[in-house]
């Protein structure tokens, strides 16, 4: 039972965020590429059990989480009434994602508005995050994504978003919000 | 509100905009046009009606809405005129009105696509963070937290470059122990958790904050405070009593 794979297994599980394969390796001192290969296969064990729950690969680690299919026994379950996400927040945060590091100006400019009340929501709600100030007049903040970004949207990296352009001729009806928390 | 207005409220679908370029897109859309300059100068009219209902509805933030609206005249004023005059026009700095709308409609999209992944505590749950794990566990801290308050009292107090307010008489007993209670609790109205620097302010004096301390160890005392401690930050949590008010 004390196999590697189920020394990561038991990290995994007891951790809050998602574990970096680098925590892993050097915490159990073992070779980079060996516990990447057992994390492949606890990966997929987990997949082909009949479990509710799943190691997912989400901010560049590991994570503990329930599969979908369970979304609405678990919603009524915590019963906790969850924050909205307005579309303000989503225009912006997407706006982030893709042009950072960016400053309000530059949101702004692009939404046609102000975006002074989302962005300190998406602060507070430590989705987006100052990362420094831009070198013109004014030395406005920089904004970028936070880790919390990737965990909650299950995103490895940024780099998994889809290419903006593939935008150009999307067409669907917009709806009032989104309904999620962290 | 006269008639008019009313007969005019019932015609626009009131939608809520995120701004004079979403409110152009949906116009756009609603009228199955594509985004150019033609289509723009289309749509004129019916942008100014909603605009105009905003200014009814005394909206505060229409300026956004009145820019686009200008540039909006601009296009249409220009569509009329001969083509000579056009290329005079060339030179003057212009707002590319059409390349701002394909540019935001991306975005736009980009959004709805980013709610529709599989979201954290929506689609998918991890565990909850366990509070008991953590280092810093609540009996092991409890033991110690009027001792703590006590030094950060006495930190507050001996802060270096706090000097002497300037030549202001001040009355003795300014700071009454009830005044400065119910201050507290006004606070607590407002956040149910108040910092430690939000009841311990040295720039009211020293006095203020040592009144302050007398009155948070009552209020700790008649069970209406609980001292938290927020990684190494000492706050103050606000206990609702069973009819939700405070006991004077």
């Amino acid at each position: 039972m004390d196999s590697l794979k189920n020394k990561i297994e038991a990290i995994i599980f007891i951790s809050e965020n998602p574990v970096k394969l680098k925590e892993i390796a050097s915490f159990l001192k073992e070779d980079l590429t060996i516990v990447k290969e057992s994390i492949k296969e606890l990966v997929a064990d987990w997949e082909i059990r009949d479990s509710s729950i799943k190691i997912q690969e989400v901010a560049n680690g590991y994570q503990f989480r329930t599969k979908q299919e369970f979304k609405d026994l678990l919603t009524e379950y915590i019963n906790k009434k969850p924050y909205r996400l307005s579309r303000a927040g989503l225009e912006v945060l997407g706006i982030v994602a893709k042009k950072q590091p960016v400053t309000k100006i530059e949101i702004d400019k692009i939404r046609g508005v102000d975006s002074v009340g989302a962005i300190s929501v998406l602060t507070d709600r430590e989705l987006i995050k100052v990362v420094g100030e831009k070198e013109v007049p004014g030395r406005p903040y920089l904004y970028s994504t936070t880790d919390l970004f990737l965990e909650v949207f299950s995103l490895n990296t940024i780099k998994d978003l889809p290419n903006i352009e593939e935008f150009e001729s999307y067409e669907k009806e917009i709806q009032e919000d989104v309904t999620t928390s962290t | 509100m006269s008639k008019e207005t009313v007969r005019n409220f019932k015609s626009v679908k009131l939608d809520i905009f995120e701004g004079p370029l979403d409110l152009l897109l949906n116009l756009i859309r609603d009228n199955d046009l594509d985004i150019h300059e033609l289509s723009l100068t289309q749509i004129t009219a019916q942008y100014l009606e909603y605009v105009e209902l905003l200014n009814e509805f005394n909206f505060d933030d229409i300026g956004e809405y009145l820019v686009i609206a200008a540039e909006l005249a601009r296009l249409k004023s220009r569509s009329l005129l001969p083509l000579e005059d056009k290329e005079e026009e060339i030179e003057e700095p212009e707002m590319d009105l059409v390349k701002m709308l394909k540019e935001y409609k991306k975005y736009r999209a980009f959004s709805e696509n980013l709610k529709e992944r599989s979201l954290l505590n929506r689609d998918t749950f991890k565990r909850p963070e366990d509070l008991s794990l953590r280092s810093n566990t609540l009996w092991e801290v409890q033991k110690t937290d009027i001792w703590r308050l006590v030094t950060s009292v006495k930190k507050v107090l001996s802060l270096e470059n706090y000097r002497e307010p300037p030549d202001i008489e001040i009355e003795e007993d300014s700071v009454n122990q009830n005044e400065r209670k119910l201050e507290i609790i006004d606070d607590f109205k407002l956040k149910k958790i108040l910092k430690f620097n939000d009841v311990f302010k040295m720039s009211l004096g020293r006095e203020n904050v040592i009144v302050s301390f007398l009155v948070i160890l009552d209020m700790i005392k008649e069970g209406f405070v609980n001292i938290l401690n927020k990684d190494t930050e000492i706050q103050f949590e606000y206990k609702d009593n069973k009819n939700g008010q405070f006991k004077e």
